[in-house]
Order: structure tokens, then sequence, then C-alpha cells
């Protein structure tokens, strides 16, 4: 899923979806443009649960965590161009 | 020969390890003098245990309240046919002392709770995480800050898993290391919890993640490096991919206070859903309604589980029993089945909503089918 234009001025990020996440929002990878400079990983997530109520009640779930860069991220981190960031819930059986 | 640290028996068993470089027998007289606390004896638990007791870790305790079902043996290879009905923990120990009798297994037919944590006390040199719910993680957690005891997590949801090694900060070391928790990485619990036996699992999932347990467990244990500590592994059996995700200590974390008052260890609640509706249908009170005359029962699952096992009845996928309702009597009352009763569920409302009389089996089949084993009905 490719959200905006595909632009090269634009900074562009990939975005990793984890277990019941890329199996109830139907996505595990994609690649994001940011549209615009020092978008926090709250920015990037309030745009992402702009895309519907499945993705509003999944990336804005308290126990929905990410990680920018495989280091786990606070909602306060900004993003820069080319970083990874995926997105995991916990998972809870054995 | 008596003063040795190990029989002759124990030295010819143990000979891969010993001839194993950064291991030797270093690493064995470790893993002898080990002890080991396992909670939950289920899908993580068969195969950490049998790798632990087949490797000589000296002392295993498990814990676990729960009995052997058939459908543990989907995954749970500790355990065979004959131990159905039975204590896992005291079957376990059985199989683990068959498959090595130099060792010593305690077992514990209990759940784990506060209670028992307090009486386990601190002599453990590592706890292993094989439960299959949330709210006992996160007492394993407390527990372990308290006691300082480092515990490794592993959790696992059909094709997906996650695994990590958590070491207490020691708070009289002088070094200022901060090592993260797992209430660091969860601070909250997922609302729709899936922890019910309801959403299935590969069966050689619990076998990989249970593995990287074990390994990092031995690794542990007889001083070899622990890349897993402050990382939490996220593995997809689908794709073959494996992350690891670096973690810190969350300030504020119950993990940076300076005592752990394990009485009054809680965990974010997680409940699961379960219908307790008028119109919802245990297992006997099911096979009561089904001999009325002014029952009838549908299937509402695929046509490849209807063809795999049904208990009877119409078969009607729910995707399709909108559209197909007109086939339905307008005056008997609908008794719906499926899996495990959650699309039956939606059937019933769907079929309320449209003016028909309907009720569900409670749990679906699994659960009609795990009633009629337990009494020997099939
Ligand atoms: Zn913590």
């Amino acid at each position: 899923m490719n959200s905006d234009n595909a632009s090269e001025d634009n900074a562009s990020i990939n975005i990793l979806y984890f277990a019941s996440l890329a199996e109830s929002l139907g996505c595990e990878c994609e690649s994001f443009n940011l549209a615009c400079e020092k978008v926090s990983v709250a920015d990037l997530k309030q745009q992402l649960a702009a895309r519907g109520e499945q993705w509003q009640r999944l990336i804005n779930a308290p126990s929905t965590r990410c990680a920018v860069n495989q280091s786990l991220a606070e909602d306060e981190q900004v993003l820069a161009s080319n970083d990874e960031v995926a997105f995991f819930p916990p998972v809870t059986g054995g | 020969m008596s003063d040795t640290i190990f029989s002759a028996n124990e030295w010819l068993r143990y000979s891969r390890h010993i001839q194993l470089s950064s291991f030797g027998a270093d690493g064995q007289i470790k893993l002898k003098q080990s002890r080991v606390l396992m909670i939950g004896s289920g899908g993580l638990g068969a195969p950490v245990s049998l790798y632990l007791a087949a490797a000589g870790v000296g002392h295993i305790t498990l814990v676990d309240d729960d009995d052997v079902d058939l459908s543990n043996l989907q995954r749970q290879i500790i355990f065979s046919v004959e131990d159905i009905g039975k204590s896992k923990v005291f079957s376990a120990k059985k199989r683990l002392l068959g498959l090595n009798p130099e060792i010593e297994i305690d077992a514990i037919n209990q759940y784990f709770s506060i209670e028992l944590a307090l009486k386990l006390g601190d002599n453990f040199d590592l706890v292993i995480d094989c439960t299959d719910n949330f709210s006992t993680r996160y007492l394993i957690n407390d527990y372990c800050l308290k006691n300082r005891l480092p515990w490794i997590y592993a959790s696992i949801h059909q094709y997906s898993g996650q695994c990590a090694l958590f070491v207490p900060t020691n708070k009289h070391a002088d070094n200022n290391e901060s090592n993260a928790c797992f209430r660091c990485v969860f601070p909250d619990a997922p609302e729709d919890a899936q922890d019910c036996n309801s959403a299935g699992v590969i069966g050689v999932l619990p076998g990989m993640l249970g593995l990287f347990q074990a390994n990092e467990a031995l690794k542990l244990l007889s001083g070899l490096p622990t890349p897993l500590k402050n990382h939490l592994m996220l593995f997809d059996a689908k794709h073959l991919t494996l992350q690891k995700i670096t973690l810190k200590a969350s300030t504020g974390c119950l993990c940076q206070k300076a005592t752990i008052n394990l009485e009054q260890s809680t965990a974010p609640q997680v409940t699961c859903a379960s219908t307790t509706a008028d119109n919802s249908l245990t297992p006997d009170r099911f096979n009561l309604r089904r001999d009325d005359d002014n029952t009838a029962v549908i299937d509402v699952r695929s046509i490849s589980e209807h063809q795999g096992f049904h208990i009877g009845g119409t078969h009607i996928p729910l995707d399709q029993l909108g559209e197909r309702a007109d086939e339905l009597s307008p005056t008997v009352t609908h008794l719906c089945y499926c899996q495990s009763g959650k699309r039956s569920e939606k059937a019933v409302k769907l079929l309320l909503e449209k003016g028909f009389k309907a009720e569900n089996l409670d749990g679906g089949l699994a659960n009609w089918l795990k009633h009629a084993k337990d009494n020997n009905q099939i």
C-alpha cells in the first residue's frame, strides 16, 4: 500500500506490521512518504489511523508497540528518511 | 571414582557437551548445579523441559495446574495418549525422568499465583515463562524483579512468536546498567485477549519458540553470551522472518522502583469474551435441545470444515446465511454451531435480526467434543 505519490523530494520510510496486526490490516510492509519534516511516531500513527476504523483501532491500541530501526520507540520520536518503523502487538499464547 | 562431580554414566551421557568448544566440562558442571523454575507445562513447556532435562540441568521445578487434553497432543509432544486426563506436571515429570534419571524434577500441580510465588522464594538461577496467558506473565515479571532472577519470556499466536530475556538490574551494583522488564515493553495488555485457546496455533511454533528459550537458557546457565538480553525477538513462521528489537528501561516503570511488593502485583485486566446471553447453549443443553421437535441444527462453518467433521444439521456457511435465510423454517429454533462458537454467535445475531428463533452452541464444536470426550461419549 502506498499512501502518496512517490516523489524524490519526499523522505520515505519503511513500515512493517507484525503478527495479528499484519493479518487484521491486510498489510505486512509498505513504503510511506513523510509529507513534511519533523514527523514523529505520534504523527505517523495519526496518519495511519485516518485510513479507517480498523487502522484507527489497531494502531492506536495502547498495547500496540512501535520500534524504529529495531529499537523500541515512544510517540515523541522524530522519524528520518529511510527509517524502518515496525508496529507489533503483544502475543499472548503458549 | 566417588570424588568426581559426575558419574561415569553422566560423563558418557554429556560427552557431546563436554567436547563442545566454549562449553566443555565447565559448562556441564554449571548446568548440573543449576536450578530452573519453569512456569507452564504446555506448548512451550514441552520442548523447553525436554531439552533442559536432556542437557542435564540439575534441578527443574515444573508449575502448572492443567490436565492433559487430546487437543494438546497436536503440539505438546512431551505427552502421550495415556496421559490424557492426568496432571501435566506429573506426566511431564515421569517422561523427563525417563529421558534423564540423573536430574531432579519437582512437580507442582498448582496455578502460579501470588501465594505460590511468595512460597517458592528465590532459590533459582533462572525462570522460564511457558504460560499461555498475559496476566501470569506480569506476575512472573514482578516475582523476578523482586527476587532479581533472570527470566525468559516467549509467547505464540497462530504463526507468530515473541521471545525475550529479561535480567533485573542489580540496584546495589556499581555499574549504571538499567535493563528493561516486561512491563517496560508491554505496559498495557491487549484489549481483545486471544489467549483463550480460540485463535489456533501451528503445532511447530511452540517448538520453535521453546527451543529459542532453551537455547538462551542453556547459554545463560553455562556462562555463554546471551544476546537476547534487553532484546525482543519477533519471529514469523509463515514468512520465516526474524527481528530483534532493542529494549530500554522505561522511566516510571515498576522495575525502576526501589522495592517491589509482590502482594500488590496486578496485571492490566485481560478478560476472555464469552457469551452468557440467554440464547447460548452448553454442550449438554445443546444435546437436549436438538432432540426437541421444534429445533433444527445449522453448521455455519466452511465447506472444508464441514467435510472434515460435523455433528449433523444443515450446512450453511456464515457468509451465505443472509442470502439463504429463506431456506429456513420461521417456526423452529435454529441451533447454530461452528468451531469455536464465534461465527455461530454472529449467525445467531443475524438470524435474530431477521426475525428467526436461534440459539448458539457456546464454545463451538471444540467445546462440544471436549465435553463428549470427558464424558466418554466419543
Ligand atoms: Zn520495567
